[in-house]
């Protein structure tokens, strides 16, 4: 016999099962600035002609009325206000943005995971290799046609460093994504207290550069912890640009040389970029924990006061490095260090934020979007210092950033663009650029250089990592366990030579 | 008819012949049964249909394509794979028969206090790093084995030792490894013998007492028998999953000690997503689950042959 309470409960629980069901299957609207929308719009055309927008000059191109946009660190965090910055962008445009921000680490796989599964957005934030992979399987729009028949580009392209950043961005000379700024790049910081201490200038050559090092593992911090001479985020080759003093005539890894690709890895240079490396470690120069060192954990060590040379940004990153360091050594003295002689600093290849070749509406995103947002006036302002009375204020016409909305005893430094970094001529940044800045990015133009991206090779994106990691194996075991350079070179090729012939000749005969 | 011939034999009490009369005999359980099959056939069949993918070529820029057996192929072939599939085992087994052996060991202990507030102590501090997350420990043991300025480095160089990078050295990996499991996982292990520890009839301790039988004998004849079910049971069970190693490795692991730290799962991790081969990973994830079958199988089919019954 069933007891009627028995019958109640089934007939609920299938009840329950139904309306679940059915919730799940339902599209979920999720609130503008931050998505999780179940289906891109792909540019959807806007109907409604009467919303504001400065940017609306429209002549046959149709105005999006959605953006969904895929950005990495292309724009605040949620907790920094990306809600607020993107209705500022929705009261500027008449455009609802609606952006996805994955985790940073994980980024580039949940960009993958996005186009493999077909929910794939507007627009996305793609740099470096990642960017030529998409472009060459036709993932992205070609926005070269565009750009050369923009008057607002053509306006930015007047200028020869935003030529050159153009340039770095291309593949097979066509444009796939819009360089976000001009690039930065990494300088090595030095703390000037600890030279004086030492009675030491800044250095200018290598040598000079291990005497100060050597004197640096003599200190210690004001709690007695032995100072890291120099710290870095591993030894890895593709890091390089962590520690440039030591990578001196060679990336360690595959470069452009006399217009044919070859693997710095193999060369000459790379034999005495790891001797080098080596003794200097032996010596206790090197952070002993440099392997398994993460950046964060660097800077942490570097606020801590505990680090006499980090090699990091330039732009805001000179303010941080120096503001946090303070927090613990108010009388720490910090200088970016002009690259030693013979030496030069890497200025990166930007990242770019390109059109998905999924956009319903690729002219109306980028005239709607790109020339708003690089036009020089109201899109690149808050595209550079976000939104006003949120990350920064006006009083008495002088422009002053506001503390962060997730650390307020940290001032907000950029929405997105670096500060003095923009691609932009005809911008007039209202904001004081901090002395610290200015110095920061003269010194890496004083003495730089550019790596050109690697041209598309299947055989690099299928072995880059295996590679990268062996690489990074080979020179932990050189430089920590005293394996001869020679040595680790030639396992290096015994090991990777077949892999690398294969990328070299795909590399070479790409047009 | 048949509704009315269901209806007749179920006023009658006797068992209905038929499947259908048996079904609306029992309607009611059946209903209430549904919700948790549909929930099952959504959330744990449909998904299978996924493993289709492991016979695909199937990359971030294109739908999958099928291409046969040949993820399969590629995958027998790869010495990385070979290696991940190695270090799985070695790192899952060794642990797994360490976790069981220190659980059993630890959960004999603590039976043998007899003050319920030393107990409850000494249980608690070794619950207590069951609770920490994984990223928290590794940095904890990371900051413990540091060779500058760690404390296992400053005793050795006082004793006038060299100071070892630990972590980056495969001979020192591996123990660590497992020390770092057991002590996380120790104390939640022994939960489950400690119940079943306490299901034994003290009778029998008693009667052994008075046969003269010392604590090592009873321990042997009385204790180990008596949770030997349970031991059985965890071991299977543990086996269904011994192979998804996956956070403990991934957090402790880095470049150099990748040789004897890449499991399956990190192998997956990096072939599926950081290189967004889905399709090989896919196959990688299928022959996995086959070898935790093949595990479970030949393991229920030993507890069949030593108790004379197995769990499955």
């Amino acid at each position: 016999m069933i007891k009627p309470a028995t019958k109640a409960l089934s007939v609920l629980l299938c009840a329950a099962l139904l309306v679940g069901t059915a919730a799940c299957s339902s599209n979920t609207t999720s609130s503008a600035g931050n998505t999780a929308s179940t289906a891109p719009s792909d540019g959807e055309i806007q109907s409604d002609a009467s919303a504001e927008s400065k940017a609306d000059s429209s002549e046959n191109v149709e105005k999006p009325k959605t953006i969904t946009a895929m950005l990495d660190a292309g724009i605040v965090k949620v907790a920094q206000g990306q809600k607020q910055f993107c209705e500022e962008f929705q009261k500027e445009t008449g455009i609802e943005l609606k952006v996805t921000q994955p985790n940073h680490n994980e980024y580039i796989q949940k960009v993958k995971m996005s186009f493999a599964s077909g929910d794939i957005p507007d627009i996305v934030e793609i740099n470096n290799d990642n960017m030529v992979q998409f472009a060459n399987n036709g993932a992205l729009y070609d926005m070269t046609d565009l750009i050369e028949h923009s008057d607002v580009f053509q306006n930015i392209l007047k200028d020869e460093k935003a030529q050159n950043t153009f340039n770095a961005v291309k593949v097979k000379g066509r444009i796939y994504g819009c360089p976000e700024e001009n690039g930065t790049g990494v300088v090595s910081y030095i703390r000037k207290d600890l030279l004086d201490k030492a009675k030491l200038k800044v250095p200018t050559t290598y040598d000079e550069f291990i005497t100060a090092l050597k004197a640096f593992a003599k200190m210690k911090t004001e709690d007695g912890k032995a100072i890291i001479p120099y710290t870095a985020p591993g030894l890895d080759p593709q890091s390089q640009n962590y520690l440039p003093e030591f990578y001196q005539n060679t990336t360690g890894t595959f470069e452009l040389k006399d217009g044919k690709w070859i693997d710095g890895f193999t060369t000459d240079a790379m034999k005495d970029t790891l001797t080098k490396m080596q003794a200097a470690y032996k010596e206790g120069l090197l952070d002993k924990e440099i392997v398994t060192n993460k950046t964060s954990t660097c800077r942490d060590k570097w606020y801590a006061g505990q680090v006499g040379v980090f090699s990091y940004w330039t732009g805001a990153w000179a303010i941080t490095l120096t503001d946090k360091l303070h927090k613990s050594l108010p009388d720490a003295e910090v200088v970016p260090m002009p690259a030693l002689e013979g030496t030069k600093y890497s200025r990166r290849v930007p990242a770019t934020v390109a059109i998905t070749a999924k956009a319903k509406n690729p002219k109306g995103i980028f005239k709607y979007f790109f020339e708003y947002v690089h036009g020089g006036e109201d899109g690149t302002m808050l595209w550079t210092h976000g939104v006003k009375d949120v990350h920064y204020k006006v009083e008495n016409g002088k422009y002053e950033t506001l503390p962060c909305l997730d650390d307020p005893k940290t001032k907000f430094t950029r929405a997105i663009v670096d500060i003095g970094a923009n691609l932009e001529t005809n911008y007039k940044d209202p904001f004081p650029i901090d002395p610290r800045i200015t110095e920061s990015n003269k010194i890496l133009a004083q003495a730089e250089k550019t790596t050109p991206l690697c041209p598309p090779s299947d055989s690099y994106y299928k072995n880059g990592g295996t590679l990268q990691t062996l690489r990074s194996q080979i020179t932990a075991n050189v430089v920590i366990q005293g394996k001869s350079a020679g040595d680790g070179i030639s396992q290096y090729k015994s090991q990777a030579g077949a892999k690398v012939k294969q990328i070299l000749k795909e590399f070479n005969e790409s047009k | 008819m048949q509704n009315t011939a269901a209806t007749k034999e179920i006023k009658t009490g006797v068992r209905p012949h038929t499947l259908a009369a048996r079904i609306y005999k029992y309607r009611y359980f059946y209903l209430i049964m549904l919700p948790a099959i549909a929930l099952l056939i959504i959330f744990k069949y449909i998904p299978m249909a996924g493993v289709s993918l492991a016979f695909t070529k199937y990359t971030a820029f294109a739908p999958p394509k099928f291409i046969g057996w040949d993820n399969f192929k590629e995958l027998i072939g790869d010495a990385s794979f070979l290696s991940a599939l190695k270090n799985t085992l070695i790192l899952s087994l060794v642990n797994l028969f360490l976790g069981m052996l220190f659980s059993i060991g630890f959960a004999l202990l603590i039976n043998e206090i007899h003050r319920k507030l030393v107990k409850s102590v000494f249980q608690t501090i070794l619950y207590i790093p069951h609770f920490i997350s994984w990223v928290v420990t590794a940095s904890i043991f990371y900051l413990i084995l540091s060779p500058s300025g760690g404390v296992i480095n400053q005793l050795i160089v006082g004793l006038g030792g060299k100071s070892t990078y630990f972590m980056i050295s495969e001979k020192w990996w591996t123990p660590i490894f497992y020390l770092i499991n057991l002590w996380k996982g120790v104390g939640w292990g022994m939960i489950i013998y400690i119940a079943a520890l306490s299901g034994i009839s003290d009778e029998l301790y008693e009667a052994a007492s008075i046969d003269g039988a010392g604590r090592m004998k009873q321990m042997w004849y009385i204790t180990l028998p008596g949770i030997l079910n349970t031991i059985l049971v965890v071991l299977i069970l543990h086996l269904a999953s011994v192979l998804n190693i996956f956070q403990s490795v991934f957090v402790l692991q880095n470049d150099l000690v990748l040789n004897v730290s890449e499991v399956i799962e990190t192998y997956i991790y990096r072939v599926g997503l950081l290189q967004s081969d889905y399709g090989y990973s896919t196959a990688v994830g299928l022959f996995k689950s086959i070898i935790s079958m093949l595990l479970i199988l030949v393991t229920n089919n030993a507890c069949k042959k030593i108790k004379g019954e197995g769990i499955l």
